[in-house]
């Protein structure tokens, strides 16, 4: 096949744009890589470089000084991530699945009162009194799955997806005899990997990046999220630059422990972001398809 | 697929057990006081809850609960606990948990009351200190005891004030303000190179501009409200009233474009880093000697905490006049909905009255935490699983023992300085110090605005930007924000003020 000449310039130039973006987007990262492993003293003196100007490992050090806190960390992080991701899909899927049956009486309400709450939250302060004065969710586990289980926005993207499977594939499952759940199971599931996928994926990271619900609920140390982890270093160091300026007396609490280096800052967000770039590939070939599937009907 | 859903029916049935189950603490009529304070947590915090226990059910016949919540989320928690309706029962209030929102939003218990069951708090306490926790007339706040007085340090690194001391006889401990600090700061950038003369993290609020012998009428230097430099309190002694003005419009008071234009000559000179507006962390530097000069806070001793703290000797000098200021950013409080208010009042006399469970508190457990060296000097064993290292945090801090660096009387002359700027009060006073509180509620939104075009213009008002250049357009900005509107606020409220307390007008000296 011969390609015109005019596609091949637009090739040439397309992919220059995207390299430069690319460009633009890897290096404030490749810059925080490099930084983390620099020595404090240079980068006062250097600057940040890709490339440490001088190479120390001390801020890795530092941040796995404690490495119970972080491992733990990783591994709530990682239990409830995984939970959260398996249960929401599951849950969402089977209220999406029941919205697309046409026999399903009280199908438009039912669709409503899930649009309703898209349109109107309970606000922070109600959902912390329901969480903390009556389900007694704070400081364990569950505050970070159960609240966040179902999104509607999800559910609506996975009825468009699931009324999008051809009726006759279903029906002849239902003339081979098996049941509603069995059909859902062994068919309309496989059949919907890439939007499955998609909110699979966005749930894990939107779990993964979870700092907020540490913040508010948890008060035990060994339950804290691996976000949060990072997010209680810059806010304490903010904080302290705050008190300082209400003229707060905070000379007996600089020492090393609460007021990290520039390079620990960087090491921390390293360690952080790690996980979630690795998973980020494996779902990728279904994430393009998933955001388009879910918004196009046919 | 089916023993999936059976994994997933039962995940959910063991977490409806285990929400049953949580929070079921034992009723046997035994109080416990749930005490909120900021802070890491540390492993052996149980083990000196438990030793306080021991002191507080004897002494008060009740347990505390003390729990550390992370610095950062503090505010946000106290804030949600409040908005709930949470029972806690004590908690820090003041920088963190601010005390106007909490006073006025209904957060914090009125204590004036129980006050009379805790007679202790009263006595230790003077009454212009307990203002601090006033709001709108009642008490809402104890105070915690520290330094309250006000006054302006210039530190210096020993070594270079001793070389400059040698090569030109000059003693900065004798200087009184911070133009003297010129010579220095040119000696310092002639023989060190690398060294920044001059640290400005101070900004505009490295001069006090009566101290510097400009022509100044004495205007406040501090004032209560956030928001920043746009608002001044004025003390008309003609008129015998205070007038609340726009400290960067009203120059001839304040001498607010002199001093942004010395700093911007500074910055010329070099004597100011020229990267000042990028730099974000200038700790790391400063402990390698590498400014010469900075404003801080003065307080009594803080050389050799400096020390301690950079590993050689500073030389800090108080160069200005000393000023009242407020208590306000280190206080308790019991929450509004708190069962026990009676026992909990009683609780903060025991921490402004009892040596022994404060320093429990503040400190630890003698011979773990920390060890005796003298009848109240401490050290802390290193890397001990207790060590929250802010006394102010609990009470009152002129019961905590003295740490290494800190003079034994640091606490009398603590106390001496803050009579100083009590007495300098009567002359310059602090109307927070008065009792006046300004309810900024209804005009929230303005001052929100007219804050964000202070923090838009702090950067330049670090010298690296001419003033001739922003200037007016800060202030024409600052207007069009509605500067003018809290203005107006701030005095209709101060007016009202000093009619309904006419006897405080009378106590001032004008």
């Amino acid at each position: 096949m011969i390609k015109s000449r005019s596609s091949i310039v637009s090739q040439i130039i397309l992919n220059t744009i995207i390299i430069i973006l690319c460009c633009i987007i890897i290096y404030p990262f490749l810059l925080v890589v490099g930084a983390s492993f620099t020595e404090e003293k240079a980068l006062v003196e250097f600057g940040y470089n890709i490339i440490p100007a001088k190479a120390s490992l001390k801020a890795y050090e530092y941040v796995f000084k404690n490495p119970a806190a972080i491992l733990n960390a990783y591994k709530i992080t990682f239990i409830f991530s995984v939970m959260r991701m398996v249960l929401a899909v599951l849950l969402q899927a089977m209220i999406a699945y029941p919205l697309t049956k046409k026999m399903l009486k009280g199908r438009a309400g039912l669709s409503f009162y899930l649009y309703f709450t898209m349109l109107f939250g309970g606000g922070m302060v109600p959902s912390y009194i329901l969480i903390t004065q009556y389900l007694h969710l704070d400081d364990t586990i569950w505050v970070y799955v159960i609240p966040m289980l179902v999104s509607p926005w999800n559910i609506f993207m996975m009825r468009t997806f699931f009324a999008g499977i051809p009726n006759a594939i279903i029906e002849s499952a239902y003339i081979d005899g098996a049941n509603e759940y069995r059909i859902f199971f062994t068919m309309i599931l496989p059949l919907s990997k890439p939007i499955l996928a998609y909110i699979a994926l966005t749930t894990f990271l939107g779990a993964w990046n979870d700092w907020n619900t540490s913040m508010l609920y948890i008060n035990d140390d060994s339950l804290i999220s691996l976000q949060y982890l990072l997010q209680r270093i810059m806010k304490n160091l903010e904080v302290l630059q705050n008190a300082q300026a209400m003229g707060v007396d905070i000379s007996t609490l600089q020492n090393a422990s609460e007021i990290p280096g520039e390079t620990v800052r960087m090491a921390m967000a390293v360690v952080v972001a790690g996980p979630a770039l690795v998973v980020f590939p494996f779902f990728q070939k279904y994430f393009v398809r998933g955001i388009t599937v879910g918004s196009v009907k046919g | 697929m089916k023993k999936f859903l059976a994994i997933v029916l039962a995940m959910l049935m063991v977490l409806s057990v285990c929400t049953a189950c949580s929070k079921s603490g034992g009723d046997n009529g035994e109080i416990t006081l749930t005490w909120y304070v900021p802070g890491d947590k540390y492993p052996d915090t149980a083990l000196v809850v438990e030793e306080l226990n021991k002191i507080t059910m004897e002494k008060i016949g009740c347990k505390i609960d003390l729990q550390f919540i992370d610095t950062g989320s503090f505010q946000e928690r106290m804030n949600m606990n409040m908005a709930s309706n949470s029972d806690y029962d004590l908690t820090f209030v003041g920088y963190l948990n601010q005390f106007e929102p909490a006073a006025s939003k209904g957060g914090l218990m009125q204590l004036d009351e129980l006050l009379k069951l805790a007679p202790g708090i009263t006595e230790t306490i003077p009454e212009y200190i307990r203002n601090s926790g006033v709001y709108m007339g009642k008490t809402y706040a104890i105070p915690n005891m520290q330094i309250t007085a006000y006054a302006l340090a210039a530190t210096t690194p020993k070594e270079y004030a001793d070389a400059f001391k040698k090569a030109t006889g000059k003693d900065v401990t004798t200087f009184t303000n911070s133009l003297q600090y010129e010579d220095y700061m040119e000696f310092v950038k002639a023989n060190y190179p690398g060294v920044y003369p001059m640290r400005t993290s101070y900004g505009m609020g490295s001069f006090r501009s009566q101290d510097e012998g400009w022509d100044a009428k004495d205007p406040f230097f501090r004032t209560p409200l956030n928001g920043g430099s746009f608002y001044q309190l004025y003390k008309d002694s003609e008129n015998k009233k205070f007038k609340v003005i726009n400290g960067f419009k009203e120059e001839e008071l304040t001498h607010a474009r002199m001093r942004a234009d010395k700093l911007h000559e500074y910055f010329k000179k070099g004597w100011i880093r020229q990267d000042i507006d990028s730099v974000l962390d200038e700790e790391a530097e400063l402990k390698q000697k590498k400014y010469a000069l900075w404003y801080g806070t003065y307080k009594p001793g803080m050389d050799g905490e400096a020390s301690n703290r950079y590993g050689w000797e500073t030389v800090s000098t108080r160069i200005s006049s000393v000023s009242i200021g407020s208590a306000s950013a280190t206080m308790v409080g019991i929450g509004a909905n708190c069962k026990h208010p009676e026992e909990a009042i009683k609780f903060i006399e025991l921490m402004n009255t009892d040596k022994e469970a404060y320093n429990l508190v503040c400190f630890g457990i003698e011979g773990k935490h920390y060890n005796k060296v003298g009848d109240e000097r401490i050290e802390l064993v290193e890397g001990s699983g207790y060590n929250p290292n802010a006394s102010w945090k609990f009470g009152n801090q002129f019961n905590a023992y003295r740490l290494p660096g800190q003079p034994d009387d640091v606490w009398e002359q603590t106390i001496e300085f803050n009579n100083l700027g009590y007495e300098m009060s009567k002359v310059n006073p602090d109307v927070t110090t008065l009792g006046f509180t300004f309810n900024q509620e209804d005009i929230k939104s303005t001052v929100t605005k007219v804050s964000e075009i202070d923090n838009k213009y702090m950067a330049k008002k670090h010298g690296s930007k001419d003033p001739a250049t922003y200037w007016d357009q800060m202030l024409a900005e600052a207007d069009a924000a509605g500067n003018q509107i809290i203005i107006d606020e701030y005095q209709k409220q101060l007016d009202a003020f000093f009619e309904e307390h006419p006897e405080k007008l009378a106590e001032i000296v004008w």
